[in-house]
């Protein structure tokens, strides 16, 4: 079950609004790349996951994937907060103001609502794993991508955090990847699936 | 072309072989200068952090918070360290330098100051800010120990790595819902409330999105 901590994982002071730049952020939040996507895309992973390395490598990430879908929030919260009408219809914000006013909803920075399309679960571990791995990377690239067109160093620090962190799941994907290839035939990793013709939970480290 | 890639690329992940540099973790796309100092703007190359020891599995420390990974070689052993003479422990992880002995009188050194107790800087008596700043940094560095322990769970330096950052995690905690209220509603003790006052401070103390301009 999950606890929440009143608290970011990492801080979030804005003080300058700026609604250009939350529809920009925003795409990580509800966009095909963005956190809600990585969240749900784990936790629903872990469920088939073949060993508990896999399994709570799934869990602890995808939980940290919500810790920074509140981060992202917070970012977008503190742009969009005490906006004047001209700053919204200048800004190009009013089709979202109208729907939404400065509520945060999970869309992509195109209008594309959230929805599970933009995640897989496909219930193989190997397949679902080297998901993951691109999934990370596509967060990064959207981080990078925001980097570029972000000027205020208060939105930057965050932001920077937040593409690290991604780096370092990939990192850890690639090794519980790894703990799952162990436990297959090496000459021929596609055998059978382990989470449906084997489903049978092992220890971390058992052949 | 020479590629810089982090160190998962080394392991047996079919077709994706590489000449890798082996001193290069997975920071390594990240923070891309060449000492390990503030981000440079992004660019494409970007030389190691030296601080990574070769032939050693280190976690890719986040930029901002660096916190310093266990160093184990592949083959389980530690990577050495450079004993000390109880010189002051230069704090990668706080800004506030760590203590130079430890409990049992020993000197915290690059190895104690990650797995002791005692050699984690201690938790601050100033301001709100500066103790919730502190449980950010500490917390961070156990759940990143976690997330390592995850794919490694054999890992005995991690674990002490977690087990002494988690200790001064929850110790910092309580400090501060003493001083101002719960940050976890699981752990809420008598200070949860003034109680007198029908005060529930989980409810009336500020909520973490409340920064910036208010």
């Amino acid at each position: 079950m999950w606890n929440y901590e009143k608290r970011l994982e990492y801080p979030v002071n804005i003080t300058a609004p700026n609604a250009k730049l939350a529809q920009i952020i925003i795409s990580q939040y509800g966009g095909p790349d963005g956190e809600m996507g990585a969240s749900m895309r784990y936790l629903s992973q872990r469920y088939t996951a073949p060993n508990r390395i896999a399994a709570a490598t799934l869990t602890d990430i995808g939980t940290e994937e919500l810790a920074h879908l509140e981060i992202v929030a917070t970012i977008i919260h503190q742009l969009t907060r005490g906006l004047s009408m001209e700053e919204i219809e200048k800004a190009g914000f009013a089709p979202y103001y109208v729907d939404h006013t400065v509520g945060i909803w999970p869309q992509a920075a195109g209008g594309v609502p959230f929805n599970a399309c933009e995640f897989q679960s496909k219930g193989d571990p190997i397949t679902d794993l080297h998901e993951d791995l691109a999934a990370e990377q596509k967060a990064r690239t959207t981080y990078d991508n925001i980097l570029r067109l972000v000027k205020d160093p208060e939105v930057a620090d965050p932001i920077r955090f937040l593409r690290a962190r991604e780096v370092v799941h990939f990192q850890r994907f690639g090794e519980a990847l790894r703990s799952v290839q162990e436990q297959l035939d090496a000459k021929n990793f596609y055998a059978f699936n382990p989470s449906f013709d084997a489903p049978v939970c092992c220890t971390a480290n058992a052949k | 072309m020479n590629r810089t890639c982090n160190s998962y690329m080394n392991t047996n992940m079919r077709g994706m072989r590489g000449n890798c540099t082996a001193n290069c973790g997975a920071e390594m796309p990240v923070s891309r200068q060449n000492s390990c100092g503030s981000e440079m703007p992004l660019s494409r190359q970007g030389s190691c952090c030296s601080e990574t020891p070769t032939n050693c599995q280190a976690t890719a420390p986040a930029v901002n918070y660096r916190a310093a990974a266990p160093a184990v070689q592949t083959n389980g052993s530690r990577c050495s360290e450079t004993p000390t003479n109880c010189q002051t422990t230069p704090a990668v992880n706080y800004r506030v330098a760590a203590p130079t002995v430890q409990t049992n009188g020993n000197c915290c050194n690059e190895t104690s100051a990650r797995t002791e107790t005692s050699c984690i800087a201690d938790i601050p008596t100033g301001s709100r800010g500066e103790l919730l700043k502190y449980i950010d940094e500490v917390s961070f560095a156990a759940y990143e120990a976690a997330l390592y322990l995850d794919t490694h769970p054999d890992c005995q330096n991690a674990m002490q790595y977690f087990l002494a950052h988690n200790e001064k995690r929850e110790l910092a905690l309580k400090e501060y819902e003493k001083l101002y209220g719960p940050l976890v509603l699981t752990q809420a003790g008598e200070e949860a409330c003034d109680c007198g006052s029908s005060n529930w401070k989980w409810v009336s103390q500020p909520w973490p999105w409340e920064g910036g301009k208010c």
